[in-house]
């Protein structure tokens, strides 16, 4: 569950840092480069520590097995997540 | 030249795709089921709703095998109860070279009534890596073929993807219908990556001996059982011809598990039974590791004495078998599970959305030009998307509507059950075929009516209904297929209704590639 978390979180901050999927949630917005790369760095690191939660909690060969399987799943969350991101917020 | 090889792996993803697509759906489809196979037969056998006894002692295995020699078997195999499956399940091979499957109860060992279906373990299953065509062994050589282009397909997909990086996790629903087919296609095939390739090379991994037996000719000749002695140090003996006693279960047990260390075997496998030689062979479960086989043990069926037991250390057998455990997922992980059966609908998404995108790139075109393809490639589509769907649910129905112990033109209730099954297979096609665009919309209905139908059929033929199945633990698998029906019967009623609502107003809604 926690590795879930950190997988979300991870993919959602390197996703927010390409402009194109900014401009979906957040109009007119520009990150200076600085920013894009730390959070690319930031999401990247959270994808490693749910390897390393879940290595400690379901052993070597089942940890890395269950961390495949929900980094897919967990990027295609978010990405169905920013599909549906603008018809929530937007002014009905 | 860049763009020329873009262009021919283009080309090559695109006619594959379209050729082998309707295979490989029906294959993934299959497979993803056959995640829940034990499920689906718990669903389907009512009889076999057990709860499992702790501890279970294995001489309640005894009435099981003393049923096979009364018919004659040359082997029995006797599959040990589980959580997922709490039945004795014992497979005995006839006099007539046939399999027979009988079940017995945990408990008590009696023998439970015939369920007369093949459910889950029997057609969906097999049907998964064979399309149950027996012949020749045609099917396997098919969905081996079908293991090879998916893995193809992967690679020229991710070669045609122009940025795909940029892309990663752009899916625009609001687009206009194509554009947004692709984008789900895309984000289905690049996030699903790992997962679309390991599960078709370990597919074809798991069937080496099949597809590439050069090898094992090479260094052995013909003689494949010596083969299988050195690389999973498989054993035999002939019988004597004298008749003699099996000796005691819990013995045999205990003996291999002195060999193992730790770890209880998943079946006992009776070859000569009845003879003096008679030997077991036991496997020990591998449902706390993720490698397939960890240990195989023979007993000596009249004193239960040790003959050899051995395990895999051999790097390449070592490697195969857990190639063949990453695809098998015989594993006691239900997180795992459910992340296999998500990734496999992925998958059956994955193909559907090409398939789709293909013909809707082509079908205006196509009438324009008066090309009957696309309207061809179409209604196969529809056949064998929403079409193998149905075709499932109306098996499930025909289990539930179906009297035990029915036959009809001389079949048997199992076989008509597999009857309806191609039956509704085909009436799908012919749907389709008839109402041209509009079948996906009719289809879809259709799916939403026989899910809510299999589910409604449950809990009027067994009384275990959801509210029941949810409260108790042993009725769980039950609760967790009708749960995937409900859920199946919501999703084919909101993608009816949308495409329903295209079709009056003329326009694509928001949203509507979903």
């Amino acid at each position: 569950m926690i590795a879930l978390v950190l997988l979300l979180a991870g993919w959602c901050l390197i996703a927010c840092s390409q402009s194109k999927q900014l401009a979906r949630i957040a109009r007119h917005r520009h990150l200076p480069a600085p920013v894009r790369t730390a959070m690319r760095a930031a999401g990247a690191a959270l994808l490693v520590a749910a390897l390393i939660v879940l290595i400690r909690f379901e052993g070597p060969s089942f940890g890395a097995l269950i961390w495949a399987c929900l980094l897919s799943l967990s990027a295609m969350a978010v990405a169905v997540m920013l599909a549906f991101w603008p018809r929530f917020t937007a002014p009905s | 030249m860049q763009g020329g090889f873009r262009a021919s792996m283009n080309w090559l993803h695109t006619w594959s795709g379209v050729v082998l697509g309707s295979l490989l759906f029906a294959i993934f489809w299959m497979g993803t089921l056959a995640v829940f196979d034990k499920e689906i037969d718990r669903w389907m056998m009512p009889a076999t709703r057990l709860a499992l006894p702790t501890p279970f002692s294995y001489e309640t295995m005894r009435p099981a095998y003393q049923a096979a020699l009364a018919a004659k078997a040359s082997a029995v195999l006797l599959l040990v109860p589980n959580e997922r499956s709490p039945v004795i399940t014992a497979l005995w091979r006839s006099a007539d070279g046939s399999f027979a499957q009988h079940l017995f109860d945990p408990s008590s060992g009696a023998e439970l009534p015939e369920q007369g279906t093949f459910a889950a373990s029997r057609f969906i299953y097999p049907f998964h890596y064979t399309l149950n065509l027996k012949m020749f062994g045609l099917g396997y050589w098919i969905v081996g073929l079908c293991g090879m282009m998916m893995m193809v397909l992967c690679v020229s997909g991710v070669v045609i993807h122009r940025k795909i990086f940029v892309d990663l996790f752009t899916f625009r629903p609001e687009r206009k219908f194509g554009r947004a087919t692709l984008d789900l296609h895309n984000v289905a095939g690049v996030l699903g990556l790992p997962f679309h390739i390991v599960i078709s090379l370990s597919g074809l991994v798991i069937l080496f001996a099949l597809y590439f037996p050069s090898g094992i000719w090479a260094v052995y000749g013909q003689d494949s059982r010596l083969f299988g002695r050195e690389a999973y140090g498989s054993y035999a003996r002939p019988p004597l011809r004298q008749a003699g006693d099996l000796a005691s279960f819990d013995a045999m047990v205990a003996a291999a598990k002195s060999a193992w260390g730790q770890g209880e075997p998943n079946y006992l496998y009776v070859f000569n039974p009845g003879d003096a030689a008679a030997y077991v062979q036991l496997n020990r479960a591998s449902d706390d590791v993720v490698s397939n086989i960890s240990a195989v043990a023979y007993v000596d069926g009249a004193t239960g004495a040790l003959i050899s037991a051995s395990s895999p250390t051999r790097p390449a057998a070592v490697v195969q078998r857990f190639v063949a455990g990453l695809h098998f997922i015989q594993f006691r992980h239900w997180a795992l599970r459910w992340a296999y059966f998500a990734l496999g609908l992925v998958g059956c998404v994955l193909i559907a959305t090409g398939l789709l995108f293909w013909v809707k790139s082509r079908s205006e075109r196509h009438r324009k030009l008066g090309h009957s393809g696309a309207r061809i490639v179409e209604a196969i589509s529809v056949a064998s998307v929403t079409g193998i769907v149905i075709a499932t649910l109306a098996f499930m129905v025909a289990n539930r509507i179906l009297p035990l112990g029915l036959t009809a033109f001389g079949i048997e209730r199992g076989t008509i059950e597999i009857v309806v099954f191609y039956l509704a297979w085909l009436l799908t096609l012919l749907h389709a075929w008839r109402a041209g665009a509009r079948a996906w919309t009719g289809q879809c209905m259709v799916i939403a009516l026989l899910a809510l139908a299999a589910v409604l059929l449950n809990a009027a033929t067994t009384g275990d209904h959801l509210i029941r199945s949810i409260t108790n633990r042993t009725l769980w698998p039950v609760a967790g297929i009708d749960a995937g029906l409900l859920m199946a019967t919501m999703i084919a009623a909101a993608v009816a209704h949308r495409l329903a609502r295209k079709e009056r107003t003329g326009v694509v809604p928001s949203g509507s590639a979903l």
